[in-house]
């Protein structure tokens, strides 16, 4: 049987199929502003890599953001979750989850496989994703790349703010006095892990530490935070993926826990054609 | 293509018929002031000081309006925003207290019509103040709320009353108690004098001691409502009380709240008599914390509806005072102290609590532990107001400490009781979804450790 997860984030979409025994396969794609159209198409694309039919999933699960928009999802789960049951079944010695968005972050705390506490960034894009893609924006630096030029750095400049506005202010004011890009990554880094790190102390940090998110793939990003916790911190192989993973994990547990029958009434329910935000009803894609 | 984006319009919540008779207190404050107002007597813009000020300035014959209760009451009918950019644009910064805003918004607009409400104001507006009942009581920052409205109001002075409050050790010290009902009484009668002086008229002590004692009937009565509250499944919910704290926080002498609590206590006792519980399904018995957020409280009915939780008991300080034991009363009978009484036990009523659990300051932490057990909770839903200093000093605080002592587990949704604008709801919402797992976690903990429920 196969399981499918699919994490709708706020800038990066995720499908993940698996079966009883390992992933098979996974899809990345950028969000954009049509969830619903794109879910269609990134379940689609999962499904031709494995030469499969939508008949074959036995159940999917939809997380992050977008999730409500997903129609042929047979259940919907917040990413908290999601990401916790990720971790943990990648690295269960892990009980404090740093999951930086593209907007927002999160610290979550994990025993056993349960999720005890978790705390949320989510008013300001300081200490997320969208605050560095707006620095990198400015400086004309590939977003990728920021966390390696960063780590060139000898005097990381001192980035005083925490909002992104007066953050970017100061950035056009180290630029004109000078000061190098890889220093001023570097304090972006910083100031970026400063508040990261501030949030996610308030529900207590243990070992072992995970970071998950596309924040997980800035080098930059993660080093600064090692240096705010303290102690080396795991980052998975691909951190976009953990909260789709834990979709599909949960998507199999609730295989289990329904009859055949019902199984099947809730797959010949899934909508599986393509909407829009635009009109409730669906339309052929 | 479909381009309309229609709001839906929520539920407000409210299991209780009585629940939705209670906002004819609110506007009945409001229409008796503007009444006052044409027939010449006097008005006084009051802030809750837990009956301390409002039962004497009733006693002399002032008419009372809230403008905490106007904050609310505009939220929650749409009208707060336009007082906000007021607000805003007068200068106030937007991290000031919401129900400061608001009035602020309102006074300066009330003070451009020549003091005459604006049409469509709220519930008909606030009258003009003769004075200013202010109280620094809970919050330090009520004390420079009030003397900036007097930039719209430059001949209505400010009375401040005044309420010590010990540290929860600091309580227990020997003569602490008579030291501080001395102190509240003579403040009482400074005050007394100011209003005297400031209305030409005379305190009537029989008619104080009158609303005092009618005052205490309905306060007992609202209190019995609470212990009907700790039944499984709980008869009626945070949206339920938030309306019908309105008589007991702001007209408890008012004859006509007596009877309104006779009807919401039968109420609420025939549900628990049959054992009904106010929303349908209960399956999480959460505390509340702090103030709602008035202008979205159809997101508790979601709340309840998609995952069973139910808000079964609230933020101790709306609440009516514990009984007061009938021996504290011997030999007392100047009514002015037994207004002190009122006060000063109402604000250190769960002393003996913070004692036991060694909190501080227990008067904002303390009545948590105690409703974690007598409403047999799951969790704490705290909602700190990103404008409201003193609650949120102590919410996280408690939050944790919840958590270590009693593994009870907390969840924050910020979020301000005015200004929709810092209100995530979507987000909030997902916290809350996320929420029902740590507290099917905390339930298997508190077996573990053999606590109660």
């Amino acid at each position: 049987m196969f399981y499918a997860g699919l994490d709708i984030g706020s800038t990066i979409t995720k499908v993940l199929i698996k079966n009883e025994r390992k992933v098979c396969t996974t899809v990345i794609k950028p969000t954009g502003a049509e969830h619903r159209r794109l879910a269609n198409e990134i379940m689609d694309e999962a499904l031709r890599k494995l030469n499969l039919t939508t008949a074959n999933i036995s159940y999917i699960v939809a997380t992050g953001y977008g999730r409500i928009n997903v129609p042929f999802a047979d259940k919907q789960v917040t990413e908290i979750t999601c990401h916790m049951r990720g971790i943990n079944w990648l690295f269960p010695s892990v009980k404090t989850i740093i999951d930086i968005g593209g907007q927002d972050s999160k610290g979550i705390k994990v025993d056993n496989g349960k999720l005890v506490n978790f705390v949320m960034n989510d008013k300001c894009a300081a200490g997320t994703g969208r605050f560095l893609e707006v620095i990198s924006d400015l400086l004309g630096v590939k977003l990728d790349d920021i966390g390696e030029i960063s780590l060139q750095s000898t005097r990381p400049t001192n980035i005083s703010s925490i909002c992104t506005v007066f953050a970017e202010q100061e950035t056009l004011l180290q630029l004109s006095k000078g000061t190098s890009i890889e220093d001023i990554l570097a304090g972006i880094h910083r100031a970026s892990a400063s508040r990261i790190h501030s949030m996610v102390k308030k529900i207590k940090i243990e070992k072992d530490v995970a970071i998950t998110g596309g924040g997980a793939k800035n080098i930059g990003l993660c080093k600064a935070l090692e240096e705010r916790v303290g102690f080396p911190v795991i980052v998975p192989p691909e951190p976009l993926i953990t909260g789709a993973l834990g979709a599909a994990l949960i998507a199999s547990e609730e295989t289990k826990k329904i009859s055949k029958e019902e199984l099947i009434e809730k797959q010949l329910k899934r909508r599986w054609e393509a909407v829009t935000f635009f009109d409730e009803k669906p339309t052929k894609g | 293509m479909k381009t309309e984006n229609k709001k839906i319009k929520k539920k407000s919540g409210k299991t209780l018929q009585t629940a939705r008779e209670a906002s004819y207190f609110a506007k009945k404050m409001l229409k008796n002031a503007l009444q006052a107002q044409e027939e010449g007597r006097p008005i006084g813009w009051s802030m809750v000081t837990w009956w301390q000020g409002e039962l004497i300035a009733r006693a002399i014959g002032a008419e009372l309006v809230f403008p905490e209760n106007y904050g609310a009451f505009c939220a929650a009918t749409g009208g707060a925003e336009k007082h906000l950019e007021i607000s805003d644009s007068e200068g106030y910064p937007a991290t000031l207290c919401g129900y400061a805003r608001n009035s602020i918004g309102y006074a300066k607009l009330l003070s451009d019509n020549n003091f005459v409400p604006y049409e469509g104001a709220p519930g008909g507006g606030l009258a003009k103040p003769k004075f200013f009942l202010a109280s620094g009581t809970a919050c330090d920052a009520r004390y420079k709320w009030f003397q900036a409205l007097k930039r719209y109001f430059t001949e209505a002075p400010v009375w401040t009353v005044d309420l010590p409050m010990p540290g929860t050790k600091e309580f227990f010290y020997k003569g602490n108690k008579e030291l501080g009902l001395k102190y509240i009484v003579d403040h009482l009668k400074d005050y007394v004098a100011f209003l005297e002086n400031l209305l030409g008229t005379k305190l009537d002590y029989d008619r104080l001691n009158e609303i005092v004692d009618q005052t205490f009937k309905t306060l007992a009565l609202a209190h019995e409502v609470d212990i009907l509250r700790r039944a499984v499944p709980s008869p009626m919910v945070g949206s339920d009380f938030w309306s019908i704290m309105i008589p007991h926080l702001y007209l408890p002498e008012d004859p006509e709240a007596y009877e309104f609590y006779k009807k919401v206590y039968a109420e609420v006792k025939q549900r628990v008599d049959n054992k009904i519980g106010a929303i349908p399904n209960e399956k999480y018995r959460l505390m509340f914390a702090e103030l709602p957020p008035w202008h979205s409280l159809g997101f508790f009915g979601e709340l309840a509806e998609k995952f069973g939780m139910a808000i079964v008991i609230e933020s101790w300080n709306y609440h009516a005072i514990l009984p007061i034991p009938e021996e504290e009363f011997e030999g007392v009978t100047d009514p002015l102290e037994k207004v002190a009484m009122l006060t000063y036990y109402k604000w250190t009523e769960y002393n003996k609590v913070a004692l036991e659990y060694n909190v501080d300051p227990g008067f904002f932490m303390a009545a948590y532990f105690q409703f974690a057990k007598d409403y047999k909770t799951d969790g704490l839903l705290a909602h700190p107001l990103m404008s409201c200093r003193p609650a949120t000093y102590t919410l996280l605080h408690t939050k944790n400490t919840l958590e270590n002592k009693l593994k009870i587990p907390g969840v924050v949704i910020d979020g301000d009781i005015i200004d929709l604008r810092v209100f995530n709801e979507k987000e909030a919402f997902s916290k809350m979804e996320a929420f029902v797992e740590t507290m099917d976690h905390y339930r298997e903990e508190r077996k573990k450790a053999g606590i109660a429920w």
